[in-house]
């Protein structure tokens, strides 16, 4: 309370003040203890990776170096096909179960292949991990994600190509007749 | 492991919160106030012994109500027993334990009406001693999104005021509350498994808040950083973070409007009030500096 009152007599309403007090605050922290505050701190400071006190709020600087520094890819454009390939499948399969015929069944066997490359790859890069596996089983878990989906894929394309399709064949499943029913 | 119905309670105490404003009745049944606390006991890494669970017998009518006062009680007793606290309101964020399984503040958690009550530090981080975790790698990822406001060269910082319309300050509520007490990634699963390169519901809610803020101008190159595919896109929609979250924020809904900004699906909206609407041009200009008491 009596500090508020204090701050707000004339000589801290000052321009003066208020400048000196932003010039003050804004200043590099000294992480070196050379010289007396008699000084001028700003003769001292030629070392530019200390940062300002007040550093809630701090100017815009150039990164264009910080940008090409990292070779970093750019994941969201795969979580966009990701997620379009997910929204896709739920109006496809019902579709192509009840009207099977070669288009379908070949989007299908796309689809369906991509989005279970895309689970079973997240699974082994999320659970098997080189802290706890060594270096060498996490690859051989993604190979074998790789080699899954593109059996998976040349499966379902012989099954469309070479046999009834996937439709048919998943319709097949309810032709099974039990002893009894065949009478 | 909590019970099914706790959680499956919890789950519907947290759906019920944001949609009906009338308290559910459970049906109260009395428990016995003799309670027993089992609590992790750890000497820490130097110690060479092994983390136990020890057993403390509380009468908690003779304490207060939140599990922080119990907790305080027994070490009234036990004066070994190691735990953070601060404030003892729920807005310092020190004090986050796994209560019956679920992360929480146990300074606004009731001690609850079991028998039996377990208290282990957070999951999935090095214990230093007892209850008390170390939090270095929680904040250095909080650190790395730049949690502060980033002007294009506004030359004299801090001489204005920013302005911001009540709206774009409303798109902050749910975010700027976040105390850092890291319940929400502490409880994501996938923070446990790649902690190291997933920055974890609370960062991410975070750098949302920075995103999403009017008065910040470099909203590209932050969403620019994140868009590698384990900094944000490691959230598989657990949602475990927002059930845990103390405070009632909703860190899964924060992430989900930043990826959908990181992948370009939004833009961030124009401020309705330019910013820098209060600068007066020049750098000391004689009279233009209002003084509120002359």
């Amino acid at each position: 309370m009596a500090f508020s009152m204090f701050l707000r007599t004339s000589g801290c309403q000052s321009r003066m003040f208020t400048q000196q007090a932003m010039r003050l605050a804004t200043q590099p922290a000294i992480t070196q203890r050379m010289i007396s505050s008699s000084l001028p701190v700003r003769n001292i400071m030629k070392d530019t990776k200390t940062t300002p006190i007040l550093n809630a709020i701090r100017s815009f600087r150039t990164s264009c170096v910080r940008r090409s520094a990292e070779k970093v890819e750019d994941h969201s454009r795969l979580w966009v096909i990701e997620r379009v390939v997910s929204a896709a499948l739920v109006p496809l399969i019902p579709l192509a179960l009840m009207m099977p015929n070669k288009l379908f069944d070949s989007l299908l066997a796309i689809l369906i292949t991509a989005h279970s490359f895309w689970g079973l790859e997240a699974i082994a890069v999320d659970y098997v991990r080189a802290s706890i596996f060594g270096p060498i089983l996490p690859k051989i878990a993604i190979g074998l994600v790789y080699l899954i989906s593109i059996a998976t894929l040349g499966g379902l394309f012989y099954i469309i190509s070479h046999d009834v399709g996937i439709a048919n064949g998943i319709r097949q499943f309810w032709a099974i007749k039990s002893d009894a029913q065949k009478s | 492991m909590p019970k099914l119905s706790e959680r499956f309670h919890k789950i519907i105490r947290f759906s019920f919160r944001n949609y009906s404003s009338k308290t559910e009745t459970k049906p109260k049944k009395d428990v016995d106030p003799c309670r027993t606390f089992k609590i992790y006991r750890f000497g820490g890494i130097l110690s060479k012994e092994q983390p136990k669970i020890q057993s403390y017998e509380l009468d908690v009518s003779t304490c207060g109500k939140m599990v922080l006062d119990a907790l305080i009680k027994i070490k009234d007793k036990d004066p070994t027993l190691t735990f953070r606290r601060s404030c003892r309101e729920g807005i310092c964020g020190s004090c986050a334990i796994n209560l019956q399984g679920m992360n929480c503040l146990s300074c606004i958690t009731e001690i609850p009406p079991a028998k039996t009550i377990t208290i282990l530090p957070l999951p999935h981080m090095y214990v230093i001693r007892d209850l008390v975790v170390d939090m270095t790698h929680f904040f250095n990822g909080y650190d790395s999104i730049r949690p502060y406001l980033v002007r294009k060269n506004d030359g004299a910082i801090g001489k204005t005021q920013l302005a911001q319309s009540i709206k774009d300050n409303e798109k902050m509520v749910g975010l700027y509350e976040c105390v850092l007490c890291s319940c929400c990634s502490t409880s994501c699963p996938s923070y446990w498994w790649n902690g190291r390169r997933f920055l974890g519901p609370a960062t991410l809610l975070h750098a949302y808040r920075w995103v999403i803020d009017s008065r910040d101008d470099d909203t590209e190159q932050r969403l620019y950083e994140l868009r590698d595919s384990f900094k944000a896109f490691k959230c598989h929609t657990i949602m475990n973070c927002s059930l845990a979250c103390p405070k009632g924020l909703h860190p899964a809904k924060a992430i989900m409007n930043l990826k959908r900004l990181i992948s370009g699906l939004d833009k961030k909206p124009v401020p309705e009030i330019d910013p820098g609407k209060f600068k007066s041009g020049g750098d000391s200009g004689s009279g233009k500096n209002k003084k509120c008491c002359p």
